[in-house]
């Protein structure tokens, strides 16, 4: 049973602002439950106290127990923004929701396990914002896929500690022109419901690159006999330069700037790694995960199985098969 | 030890305002002792954001004396005690006053202004009294504008003379 990406986001919708049906909750240096701060707060169920992340004054977030009386709407605070750190549990418990079994607490912990999943793909690992937004136009990317935020900014977060320090999970676009909208945990965001001021555009902030993780269970298979013909050895030819790529039939692809001798030849050492997609029509998108560099190969008539390349949609390039 | 700076800053905070309080005559003597206004005063409160910004209060005292205090996403939290010199503090007055501090708005942020404001920003509020004239104004550090401008890099200057970085990072 595969991913179900749809399952994943009515999870996160019905939780944006309230914390998961485990029951729990992070903090940067604690994960205690609801329950047990219901009986230190006072705060039982049967008065009407209820959990729930809301906007803070002069602060972007705090957790609350919550109730309305006839005299107005009381507040227990459970955490003030200083301290939570939810974004990874709360991202954790929507893929398990969409049957991809996770349970981190941390962002890099996260990212580590769900790279090391056979059900993933990095399309793109630690890349600016432009060459992410090129990967998520791109339309591989989807719904329920998941973005890590890496810190670059030496005044940004956590006193500008270069590391992974957000996730959220994508959760599409609205229109074909936006950039894409995503759903998390501290700050809380679902598309359409995010408090207003709050950005919930996929990028979020400057100061940081973009690692995006992809579930593949549901993508199209290739057709097999263009995959078989694809693999071996190519040589690209774009604005004066050659690369040499080895293209797999499983999905990867690896390039050199030494050109092979023979179809025997292993690429010993890769300058980089992509991942590549063919849609029904012949069409393959390579996204490199270094760079996050896009570029899409155009089947040519009449036997299609010659191409014309196109990179980060403005460079065009010359396509050959070596052996 | 925090115990005791707290009773220290509560103590100065106390004088400040009775000082305060007691306006004109105050200022007179300042002129004549050519020293800076006894109840000189600046605070920088500096909010939270959802970067982790970190959130501290800076109090600077007529003296020179000052206190960090770490609320949040510092490397120090709570107090700490440090001194600037008197040319550091008259220089803060000094651009305070290029600034045309106490006739700046009580508000720079969305709702007043601002040419435009980036949400996710934290908010500093600085609040300058010297020589019986005071100010308090809330700025929203992601508002697009020159006032706005202007006031951060005083903010920053604040920041600079009292070394907030020693605690911060």
């Amino acid at each position: 049973m595969g991913y179900d990406r749809a399952k994943a986001i009515a999870y996160a919708e019905k939780h944006w602002n309230v914390p998961c049906d485990d029951g729990k909750f992070g903090l940067t240096n604690d994960r205690p439950s609801v329950a047990s701060k219901r009986m230190e707060l006072h705060a039982p169920a049967a008065d009407g106290w209820k959990p729930e992340f809301v906007k803070g004054s002069g602060e972007p977030e705090k957790f609350v127990f919550r109730r309305t009386t006839p005299a107005g709407v009381e507040e227990k605070i459970i955490s003030n923004w200083a301290g939570l750190a939810d974004c990874a549990h709360f991202l954790s418990q929507c893929l398990s929701a969409g049957g991809a079994t996770t349970n981190e607490w941390g962002v890099a912990g996260l990212v580590q396990n769900l790279q090391s999943r056979s059900d993933t793909k990095t399309l793109c690992e630690r890349v600016a914002q432009a060459a992410a937004q090129r990967v998520i136009n791109s339309g591989v990317f989807k719904q329920g896929d998941m973005i890590g935020y890496f810190n670059v900014d030496p005044d940004g977060d956590y006193g500008g500690r270069p590391s992974y320090t957000h996730s959220t999970m994508f959760a599409g676009k609205p229109t074909a022109t936006d950039d894409g909208r995503v759903t998390c945990h501290t700050v809380a965001r679902f598309p359409g419901k995010t408090w207003a001021g709050v950005e919930d555009r996929w990028w979020l902030h400057s100061g940081y690159t973009y690692t995006l993780i992809h579930f593949v269970s549901d993508d199209s298979t290739p057709n097999l006999t263009r995959a078989a013909a694809l693999e071996g050895w190519w040589m690209l030819e774009y604005s004066g330069r050659t690369e040499y790529y080895y293209i797999f039939r499983d999905g990867r692809a690896r390039y050199t700037k030494r050109a092979p001798k023979s179809a025997r030849e292993q690429l010993a050492v890769a300058d980089g790694g992509a991942y590549w997609f063919m849609d029904a029509g012949g069409k393959i998108t390579f996204v490199w995960r270094a760079t996050g560099t896009l570029e899409v190969w155009t089947p040519s008539p009449p036997d299609m199985t010659s191409y014309r390349s196109l990179i980060n949609g403005a460079t065009p390039g010359v396509v050959t098969k070596l052996f | 030890m925090r115990i005791g700076v707290r009773v220290v800053a509560l103590l100065a905070m106390v004088v400040v305002v009775v000082l305060g309080a007691t306006g004109d005559g105050w200022a007179e003597q300042i002129v004549r002792t050519n020293e800076l206004p006894a109840d000189t005063l600046i605070v920088l409160q500096r909010g939270a954001c959802e970067r982790r910004c970190a959130v501290y209060n800076l109090i600077v005292f007529a003296d020179g004396s000052a206190i960090f205090d770490g609320r949040g996403y510092v490397r120090r939290p709570g107090l700490a005690k440090t001194k600037i010199s008197l040319e550091a503090l008259r220089e803060l007055l000094d651009k305070a006053a290029e600034l045309n501090f106490f006739e700046l708005k009580s508000r720079y942020d969305q709702e007043s202004g601002c040419d435009s404001a980036n949400s996710d920003a934290p908010r500093a509020i600085i609040t300058l009294s010297t020589g019986g004239k005071s100010n308090t104004i809330q700025h929203h550090l992601g508002c697009a504008g020159a006032e706005s401008e202007r006031l951060k890099k005083f903010e920053e200057r604040i920041d600079d003379a009292v070394g907030s970085v020693n605690w911060v990072k």
